[in-house]
């Protein structure tokens, strides 16, 4: 008989074991930002994070050299840019190294008549051509001058190198200056992408250790450093540092646990009971989760581990009522109708979130509601065959010791209701600040690692990436054609100084149609061998020398314009692929503004167009806009959820008073919670929103046992003892997890420490005077 | 950057440096002992003046300027006439400063294959490493201790295709020109001045 339970606990780790491996090998984990954005916010907005989350520009990584003179890092930069080439593992190395056979280049001196700055017919004049050639001339007489001189016959008027400065748009490094130095030359600037995708965070981070391994391999003892910046360096030191804090964390808040728990019931075996009901449910969550959506995201399988660690407590209240009567089965009789109303009332309050819109709020809904079933189910249905009779200890008298202290705490119930009512008039006096808007507060990257992107995106010429304008249109060519058309009214805003500059894809491959222009102010070969022969004339040139000028240009005027295909071959390709793509059907392009002054400008400008082809976008205020609905929303959602517990409630104990009794010291404690945090300096974001979720469901439970168990003193010891050990362990577990230095696990670990606590106080002392005096 | 302007202009660079005096010598002398002279190499700056020939150009480009060394391997050439242009190399890294003060151009020796064959051998033949000079080069040696020429004719395909030849001319230890005849025909006669 005593080997009976112990054989069926085997078989349910073993079958626990078996699911969890079905479930980890089966499911699609997501660990993009898509938990924070619902599916169809703006269009804009949603392209932009589909952009950045595997779109080229997410899979870029910026690098900075320093700590040495500019010679040194320049050598360095190279010597890092050929282990890079050799490794194979980058489409992309660009430190402004120059090359023969640089496909670009190449690009640029085919179409060098076409491309843009503009061309007007002036510049085949007589009297300007004669300035190139006097300028060429002096040139001559230098080693830089007369490194260009293969190209003179072909290009006297260094169109060539005009359009590889015009691209680098006067920011950033010097285009002809060699490897990119930031301008007062203490940076050695580099632009790497990998060919591995930027969403495999897994690959991301072994390139990120190869180029760490490489410039320590070329570095030596010299003071060097080198950093690195872009989202996937972002996220793969993110997924690091969480793993390694959680590692810490989950190791002292088990041990502490395990140590509580053993103290509370000096068994093993029944701390493996208790991994039972919280095992299954996350098992359960995670498969529904992942048959309704198709992924899981990873915060949801986090955040939704989080949200039903109150299943653990179902078998303590099991085990602490078999302790002190007996068998198991008999104490499950006893509190199956409490645990299953508080699992049912906790499932009711999450039953609205699977309706939000936002897919992570829904996925944690589903999950917390199935998991929480299902721990309830195993608590039911399992645990009772596998607790031995044996594993009751003997009551301790400390507890009746406590609870006689405990007893007369009914006198705290209005120094609490006054703290709340100060506490509820503190927030709602507050309102309007006490949440978080900024996005990146809660994104768990440093602000150390935030500003140095800045410095380097500084460095490298790189456009602010918060404001952009968007425009759509059925072709490519048609979203060219149209940025150049607002080109030009752009022109003006930078004439009053309230942007400095913009970048588009029309700057780099300028529309049919304006090729076709160009081409048509192309002087025909008559005419421009007349302007030549004046320009030259009392200049030493050898007769004859520019006949590939001459011949050059009359190709142009004929030849097929460059399309989007030619530029896309030539290696050139990733200085478009930001700027224009097509998406849904159509095509986008994104002009970007930099050195915006005067946001409001830009407003004004889109407003002036009254295009519905373009709109405006501030992607800062656009994500501050989507996390304050995103908040809005849950807090709807949750508004309902209790409102609907409230009724499961009703149902269950079908006395108005007892709900009362019961529901007084879960919204208190809620109320004090976030009094508290905000008086100390938080501010509150959906993640807090959901640990009030986890402390009123915690909370509830702790209410229902003492108000179910206070008729009968030993019961009551019973539930003094479960609830006690429940909150400790909860206060426990979080208490560790409020030391995380990740914004995200610090604000649950502190709201729900506290939260339980404050729930265990006030639900004791709200429940103490109707049971005592019905004894 | 053409990798053939830049050897050119540093093939004069490397060569100009020789030591501008010299003292007698054994009486037996040949390519050996002329390099083993030019060898003791110590810091200097010397003169010149750069007459270049171009196909372009129906008249040549004068230019005129230093030249100084550093052992055990910098090398400076300032132009100050028509044009002020100062270039280094250093190790594997060539800098060009036009206007002082502008960001200069850093470019690398490795990328000019041709260029690098050539400050390889000439390092060579200014440390008196003859046997390195002639892996590049096949070296002709005419005229006496005291007015002497050396025909350096390029072995190697990546020189070869960039210089034809080079007449290096001087008298015992002073380089006195440097002539350098490309394959497209373009010529850069350099002479060095007195040292200051």
């Amino acid at each position: 008989m005593t080997r009976r339970p112990g054989l069926v606990l085997a078989a349910a780790l073993a079958v626990l074991g078996l699911c969890a491996l079905a479930v980890t090998t089966t499911i699609r984990l997501r660990t993009d930002l898509s938990f924070a954005f619902p599916e169809s916010p703006s269009r804009d907005v949603q392209m932009l994070v589909d952009r950045l989350q595997g779109g080229p520009a997410s899979g870029l990584i910026l690098l900075a050299l320093s700590g040495s003179g500019p010679d040194e890092l320049v050598q360095a930069s190279n010597q890092l840019a050929e282990l890079f080439e050799q490794s194979g593992r980058f489409q992309l190395v660009a430190n402004g190294r120059l090359r023969s056979q640089n496909p670009g280049l190449g690009l640029i001196f085919e179409n060098r008549y076409l491309l843009d700055p503009p061309l007007a017919a002036a510049d085949f004049s007589a009297e300007t051509l004669r300035r190139h050639l006097q300028e060429t001339l002096r040139a001559l007489a230098t080693a830089s001058g007369l490194a260009g001189k293969r190209l003179l016959p072909a290009d006297p008027t260094g169109r060539t190198r005009q359009i590889t400065a015009f691209w680098a748009g006067g920011k950033g490094p010097n285009p002809g200056a060699g490897i990119w130095l930031s301008r007062d030359e203490s940076r050695a600037l580099m632009m790497v992408q990998s060919t591995v995708p930027a969403f495999d965070l897994a690959a991301q981070a072994e390139v990120i250790r190869f180029m760490r391994q490489a410039f320590e391999g070329l570095k030596g003892d010299r003071p060097m450093r080198m950093e690195l910046t872009g989202p996937s360096v972002f996220a793969t030191a993110t997924s690091e540092r969480i793993g390694a804090e959680m590692k810490v964390l989950t190791t002292v808040s088990v041990a502490a646990v395990l140590v509580l728990l053993f103290a509370a019931f000096r068994s093993g075996p029944l701390l493996l009971v208790l991994l039972l009901p919280l095992g299954f449910g996350v098992c359960a969550g995670a498969a529904v989760t992942q048959l309704l959506f198709g992924y899981l995201h990873g915060l949801t399988l986090a955040f939704g581990g989080t949200l039903i660690g109150v299943a653990v407590d179902y078998p303590v209240h099991l085990i602490g009522h078999a302790t002190l009567q007996g068998k198991a089965r008999v104490a499950l009789e006893k509190i199956w109708h409490t645990l299953r109303l508080g699992a049912l009332t906790t499932m009711a309050a999450f039953l609205p979130i699977t309706l939000s819109s936002f897919p992570g709020l829904s996925q944690l809904g589903v999950f917390a509601i199935v998991g929480l079933l299902v721990a309830a189910l195993v608590t039911r249905l399992v645990l009772p065959a596998v607790l031995a009779p044996s594993a009751a200890a003997a009551p301790s008298h400390h507890w009746a010791k406590a609870q006689s202290l405990a007893g007369p705490m009914h006198w705290l119930r209005v120094p609490l209701l006054v703290a709340a009512l100060a506490a509820a008039t503190y927030l709602g006096l507050r309102h309007d600040s006490v949440w978080e808007s900024d996005l990146r507060n809660l994104s768990p990257t440093t602000a150390a690692a935030r500003e140095l992107d800045r410095r380097l995106r500084a460095d490298l010429g790189a456009a602010d990436v918060r404001y952009f304008l968007v425009v759509r249109q059925a072709t490519a060519e048609d979203v060219l054609q149209k940025t150049e058309d607002l080109a030009d009214t752009l022109g003006t805003l930078m004439g009053r100084g309230q942007i400095t500059g913009f970048d588009a894809a029309s700057r780099y491959l300028p529309s049919i149609r304006s090729q076709r222009d160009r081409q048509a102010v192309l002087p025909d070969r008559a005419a421009l061998a007349a302007a030549l022969t004046s320009a030259q004339a009392g200049l030493p040139f050898r007769a004859g020398l520019f006949e590939p000028f001459l011949d050059a240009v009359e190709r142009s005027r004929s030849d097929p314009p460059l399309t989007l295909e030619g530029f896309q071959t030539t290696g050139l390709g990733w200085r478009l692929d930001a700027l224009l793509f097509p998406q849904d059907g159509e095509w986008v392009g994104l002009i970007v503004p930099s050195g915006v002054t005067q946001p409001a400008a830009l407003v004004d400008f889109v407003a002036a167009q009254s295009d519905p082809a373009l709109t405006y976008l501030d992607l800062k205020a656009a994500s501050e806009e989507l996390v304050a609905g995103y908040r809005r929303e849950a807090l709807g959602w949750l508004v309902i959820g209790a409102a609907v517990a409230l009724a499961m409630l009703f149902l269950g104990l079908r006395s108005p008073r007892r709900v009362l009794v019961v529901a007084t010291p879960v919204l208190l404690s809620v109320v004090l919670t976030a009094a508290v945090l905000s008086l100390f300096g938080t501010a509150f974001s959906i993640f807090h929103l959901l640990s009030f979720l986890l402390v009123a469901g915690v909370g509830l439970d702790y209410a229902l046992f003492f108000d179910r168990f206070g008729a009968d003193p030993r019961d009551r010891l019973s539930a003094l003892k479960a609830n006690t050990l429940c909150a400790a362990t909860t206060v426990t577990v979080f208490t560790v997890l409020a030391f995380s230095r990740i914004p995200v696990l610090h604000g649950i670990g502190s709201t729900v420490a506290l939260g339980a606590a404050f729930a265990l106080l006030s639900a004791f002392v709200f429940t103490a005077r109707g049971t005592l005096a019905e004894t | 950057m053409s990798h053939r302007a830049l050897a050119a202009s540093f093939l004069f660079l490397l060569l100009a440096l020789a030591p501008a005096t010299g003292r007698a010598q054994d009486a037996t002398w040949n390519l050996s002992t002329l390099l083993a002279g030019l060898a003791q190499q110590k810091a200097m700056t010397v003169r010149f003046s750069e007459e270049r020939r171009l196909r372009y150009l129906t008249e040549p480009v004068r230019l005129e300027g230093t030249l100084s060394f550093d052992p055990p391997d910098r090398l400076e050439k300032r132009v100050l006439r028509p044009k002020r242009e100062r270039m280094t190399i250093e190790g594997n890294l060539i800098t060009i400063e036009t206007v002082p003060g502008d960001p200069k151009v850093r470019v690398f020796l490795s990328d000019y294959p041709a260029l690098g064959a050539f400050v390889t051998a000439l390092r060579a033949m200014l440390s008196g490493d003859a046997a390195n000079l002639e892996r590049v080069f096949l070296p002709a040696l005419a005229g006496t201790k005291d007015s002497w020429s050396i025909r350096l004719t390029p072995r190697l395909p990546a020189v070869s295709g960039t210089v034809s030849e080079i007449h290096i001319s001087g008298a015992g230890r002073r380089i006195a020109s440097i002539d350098i005849l490309e394959t497209g025909g373009d010529r850069s006669i350099i002479a060095i001045h007195e040292t200051i």
